[in-house]
């Protein structure tokens, strides 16, 4: 089953319950930590929004409902609400609910990246990329940041990870550092790191300090 | 005080034979008691030997993390050896296999505490040998119980089977007649059989070994002056560690430094010539370690072979040094510092040279056989024990650092503390 197939289903259910806000926070919830998981982990993700009274009150039904959803023809499913997730966060960007530097991060994100994989051949550039997808893919790493990690891969537009917590590029980052590893060897990846996040810092594209990508 | 003025003033007395004999006891002792207490504090800097070799052979960001390993493994180790590792090693040993008494030992004679002094240092020696192996990619947490472990009951039992039977009974591979003077495998080997265990369940630093390929990638150390002063100051303690071995401030203990300092100056220059004939490029970290396995291997001998035997043994471990490093490369087997091919294969060449180069005795059949057990019995122990104990480690507790921990470097990750904060050339965390 894809991954848009089981949104779209858990889109279903919940919308049924939860409504505006409440229902994209939940939404963003399992996007970000129950996406690549299986079927079998819904209980952790209705045990983890059991601060949503509407979810805490219905949880035997709606786990029951999801089950059902997701065994079921996709023929009776919403569509996929990935359009009015990406709204809900932009809205919240632009009231700064998430850090108002969101698009300062993105563009520093996208300028440590430019600078390190700029230090690379085209090969290697393209075998660590691809490593680190699959590394992102692999361990986890939320759905829309792998994505937007891919997409950028492809094109070489900005990646574009507004509202992305720090700590999901901290870990987007350090799957391109095992790559380098991989590839070129712990002491080139050390290098590159961190001549890259010094460049980084020297870009004046933005207000961010790529440093804190380095961070515990 | 007493004891040594009143001794004093009786000599200047004349007296009686039996009274002279007395006295003449009573200083013995207590020169032997000081001397093994000088040869237990040169143990314990051979700590500091280890901690600068080990911590300059890995990297800058890892170096604190090194360092602490070190500093902790004496800490943890004294204790624990002094509650448990010293009654199972030297305890009353009935059955060959353990000994079960003098734990926690509180009460006893002058003599008694001596030696566990002795042998606190020696136990930290062994377990301090797996840091350097495991080092840039373990768990402090976890390396800590395995230490742990190792001091209080990998190391001693097999310590009990070698040496045991201090407060009666014989330990069963002294009772054959196994030559280990002050621990060419009792020490050192386990150690590095242990060493050998924690790196397989650890696996290789990250990119340690291209990926496709499967060639080595060498990571050099941050600093090879450190190196360079580690070995330096482990080739003094050596003096101890084999000098105090005699328990007594004896005549042997010439013959056994001069063996020490022989051995320790062939095996710099068996890894040296080595590394010449095989074509490698003469490194000083080959070259330190060829030094230390030229000590490794002289420590079982050391006391029973004559001097050119000494430099036979000790150029022979060099060569070995720098033959095993790369065996374990080819192995994709990743210790950070050599340990295993310095302590474990050295000490294991310098075991059985000790049965093959005795004074007056040379190439004795069944000595060399006894040697051969002793060599295997420590491997068989030592090896799928730790393989056990470091196996649940990394089930139960995590054994291995995360990537982000490995890209950050430990010495931030675990201890919150950066070795060299103005110096660091390639910043792999930020620290506020």
């Amino acid at each position: 089953m894809t991954i848009e197939s089981k949104r779209r289903a858990v889109f279903t259910v919940l919308s049924d319950y939860l409504r505006g806000e409440t229902l994209w926070e939940a939404m963003w919830r399992w996007q970000n930590q129950f996406a690549d998981k299986s079927q079998y982990e819904l209980n952790g993700f209705l045990s983890q929004c059991g601060d949503i009274p509407e979810i805490a009150a219905n949880r035997p039904q709606l786990y029951r409902q999801l089950i059902s959803q997701l065994m079921a023809n996709s023929n009776g499913l919403k569509p996929d609400p990935m359009e009015q997730m990406l709204q809900y966060r932009k809205q919240q960007e632009a009231q700064g609910v998430f850090s108002s530097d969101g698009a300062d991060w993105c563009q520093a994100f996208s300028s440590v990246l430019e600078h390190l994989f700029g230090q690379l051949r085209s090969d290697t550039a393209r075998q660590v990329k691809r490593f680190a997808s699959e590394q992102a893919v692999r361990n986890g790493l939320p759905q829309n940041i792998a994505y937007a990690f891919t997409l950028w891969e492809q094109g070489g537009d900005p990646i574009a990870v507004q509202g992305a917590p720090l700590v999901q590029l901290k870990r987007l980052l350090n799957y391109v550092y095992i790559g380098l590893c991989e590839y070129l060897g712990p002491v080139d990846a050390d290098r590159i790191l961190s001549l890259s996040i010094r460049s980084a810092g020297a870009d004046r594209r933005h207000n961010a300090d790529p440093r804190l990508l380095l961070e515990k | 005080m007493k004891l040594k003025i009143s001794a004093f003033f009786l000599a200047l007395l004349p007296l009686s034979a039996s009274a002279e004999g007395e006295v003449a006891a009573v200083i013995t002792q207590n020169i032997n008691i000081l001397w093994v207490c000088i040869a237990a504090a040169m143990v314990f800097f051979m700590q500091a030997g280890f901690a600068l070799l080990e911590s300059g052979m890995s990297r800058a960001k890892n170096a604190v993390n090194v360092m602490m390993k070190n500093y902790v493994d004496v800490c943890a180790g004294s204790l624990i050896f002094w509650l448990v590792g010293f009654g199972l090693m030297f305890g009353s040993n009935s059955s060959g296999f353990f000994g079960a008494s003098h734990f926690a030992l509180t009460t006893g004679t002058p003599w008694d505490f001596t030696v566990l002094l002795f042998q606190i240092m020696f136990a930290a020696t062994a377990v301090t040998i797996c840091s350097g192996a495991m080092a840039e990619r373990t768990r402090y947490d976890a390396y800590l119980v395995a230490a742990c472990v190792i001091t209080a009951f990998i190391y001693p039992v097999f310590g009990s089977w070698a040496w045991g039977g201090m407060y009666g009974g014989q330990g069963w591979l002294a009772k054959l007649g196994f030559i280990d003077f002050a621990g060419s495998t009792v020490v050192h080997s386990i150690g590095a059989w242990c060493a050998l265990a924690g790196i397989i369940v650890l696996g290789a630093r990250t990119g340690r070994f291209d990926r496709n390929s499967g060639q080595p990638r060498t990571i050099p150390g941050h600093n090879l002056s450190l190196v360079a002063l580690g070995g330096f100051i482990l080739w003094l303690g050596w003096f101890g560690f084999n000098g105090g071995s005699t328990l007594a401030a004896s005549a042997d203990v010439g013959l056994i430094i001069l063996n020490t300092q022989l051995a320790a100056s062939a095996g710099a220059i068996g890894a040296l010539l080595f590394s010449k004939i095989t074509r490698r490029p003469v490194l000083l970290t080959a070259t330190v370690n060829g030094s230390v396995a030229g000590l490794v291997g002289i420590t079982a001998g050391a006391a029973s072979m004559g001097p050119e035997f000494a430099a036979l043994t000790g150029l022979i471990a060099g060569a070995i040094s720098v033959y095993g490093a790369g065996w374990l490369e080819r192995r994709r087997l990743d210790d950070v510092v050599g340990a295993i091919p310095v302590h474990g294969f050295a000490g294991a060449w310098g075991t059985l040279a000790a049965g093959m180069f005795v004074q007056g005795d040379l190439f004795n059949g069944y000595q060399i056989a006894v040697q051969i057990i002793g060599i295997f019995s420590a491997f068989f122990w030592a090896f799928p024990t730790a393989l056990i104990l470091f196996y649940v480690l990394h089930k139960v507790f995590g054994l291995r650092a995360s990537t982000e921990d490995e890209q950050r470097g430990l010495d931030y990750t675990e201890h919150d503390e950066i070795g060299y904060p103005e110096f660091h050339q390639n910043v792999t965390y930020h620290r506020e």
